[in-house]
């Protein structure tokens, strides 16, 4: 048969066919957009995070006042410093000491002390803590481990004693802070931000 | 003339590919539709988060160097509240609702009802004291296109060391009173930290105090309990510019739009013992 004119059905499927690649090509660089965003995003929580847990352990007071061993930490979902202070152990006599922090995101309640005014507001703040004395990912504690349902983000801190010089007993700590999101999926697969400050 | 059944299409065939194609169309502009408002969503997050971490960093920097006297006698522990005008407590700060200090003697143009304020000395690396403060007001603008606009932001005041000086000199020898120490606040000249700013939260945690954030106890003590936490509420700019007075606090908008940051610190560190 002579050609005709026309396109055939086989070209104009063709033609659909190249279309559809290039724009399923084109769909798939929207999300690595709003990847890259939410990235962003979560750097600067992050360092927020790190800034509030360095906060918490430069404050030395704890209870009795005279001891600097301990660090209190908050790990509340309400800001409450006399009921809801978690003992950190940066001391002498054990030469590591790590902290785990889990985060949720957290709707301020109306109810909330100090913060009547802002309730409604979306928070991200620590509600689960654990400690060990070993950096191995193997003595973190499971939700560490295998992430959690409704973390938000996690956080590893690794206080390491040293010496002091105007002191006889090590207590200069060096702080390790590393925070992972998102905190519901296991430790290898997480994205990790770290952070690293000094204190006494 | 071809004969039918040939290479080219009927009306019907065509139809049919038409129908077929637009419905395919449809669904992707449906998508686009929906990939647009989470690329909105993505950019007021990263627009917000951007303006949060800028203003939280120096915040943090003056905050760390803040510069507080002990009294020389007295109790070690004192209380923010009332004592402000005749303790040499040189800093001052208002928190909402249930931690409030005192009702804010401070008077501050357009100061946006119910957010934090704080204001205090901060010390220099070269041995200098300036003033420093963070307060949330509304400025009015006029674009070129003639829109007035009047938002809320997240103003920081400074005063150099000259003015401090005589600033301080005022409030030691002459009126002692907390206005005298920080004068001229302004939120038409201040520097801007953050636009669109929906609330500011500035608790101070003392030792074993809760309830209203008094006795805050300065820094210089050992052992003793002192952090600043602060929570810095952001509304995109879009949504800002549609907003009413009084919608900027809301429980609505608060949920609904608002990005909130906030970090504890602790002022600044013990001297060497």
């Amino acid at each position: 048969m002579k050609s005709s004119p026309a396109f055939s059905l086989v070209e104009v499927v063709l033609a659909l066919g190249v279309a559809a690649v290039a724009f399923t090509a084109i769909m798939g660089l929207f999300p690595l957009g709003l990847d890259m965003s939410r990235e962003t995003h979560e750097e600067t929580q992050a360092a927020l995070i790190a800034q509030s847990i360095l906060g918490d352990m430069r404050d030395d007071y704890q209870a009795g006042g005279t001891s600097q061993t301990n660090r209190r930490i908050l790990v509340t979902n309400t800001i409450n410093l006399a009921n809801a202070m978690t003992n950190f152990a940066v001391g002498t006599n054990t030469p590591t000491n790590v902290l785990y922090l889990g985060f949720t995101n957290h709707t301020i309640s109306s109810a909330n002390t100090g913060e009547t005014n802002y309730s409604g507001a979306l928070v991200l703040r620590p509600s689960m803590s654990a400690q060990t004395t070993s950096t191995n990912l193997a003595s973190a504690p499971i939700w560490f481990q295998n992430g959690s349902n409704g973390l938000a983000a996690v956080a590893r801190v690794i206080a390491t004693s040293t010496f002091r010089l105007v002191d006889t007993i090590p207590q200069i700590s060096s702080l390790d802070i590393m925070v992972e999101t998102p905190g519901n999926i296991p430790a290898t697969n997480r994205t990790q931000y770290g952070f690293r400050g000094g204190f006494r | 003339m071809k004969s039918r059944g040939s290479a080219s299409f009927t009306l019907i065939e065509l139809m049919a590919a038409t129908a077929v194609l637009s419905s395919v169309l449809l669904l992707m502009v449906g998508m686009q539709d929906q990939m647009s408002r989470a690329w909105n969503n993505a950019n007021r997050r990263t627009e917000t988060g951007r303006e949060a971490r800028a203003a939280l960093r120096m915040m943090a920097t003056d905050l760390a160097t803040l510069k507080t006297r002990r009294p020389t006698s007295g109790p070690v522990m004192h209380s923010v509240a009332g004592a402000v005008t005749s303790a040499p407590i040189p800093f001052y700060f208002y928190a909402p609702a249930g931690r409030r200090v005192s009702p804010p003697s401070l008077v501050i143009p357009n100061y946006q009802t119910n957010t934090g304020m704080f204001f205090g000395l901060v010390t220099r690396p070269n041995g200098d004291l300036n003033l420093a403060g963070y307060y949330v007001a509304r400025r009015t603008t006029t674009n070129l296109n003639g829109l007035v606009q009047t938002n809320a932001h997240l103003f920081r005041y400074r005063r150099n060391a000259g003015e401090t000086a005589t600033a301080l000199s005022a409030f030691f020898n002459a009126t002692n009173s907390i206005p005298t120490l920080f004068p001229g606040i302004d939120p038409n000249q201040d520097e801007i930290l953050a636009y669109n700013v929906a609330g500011l939260s500035i608790l101070a945690m003392g030792q074993g105090v809760n309830s209203n954030g008094l006795n805050f106890t300065l820094p210089e003590e050992p052992n003793q309990g002192s952090r600043f936490h602060v929570t810095l509420h952001l509304l995109p700019d879009e949504l800002a510019q549609r907003l009413g007075p009084n919608d900027w606090n809301s429980s609505n908008t608060l949920a609904k739009f608002a990005r909130s940051y906030e970090f504890r610190l602790r002022p600044m560190a013990r001297p060497a013992e």
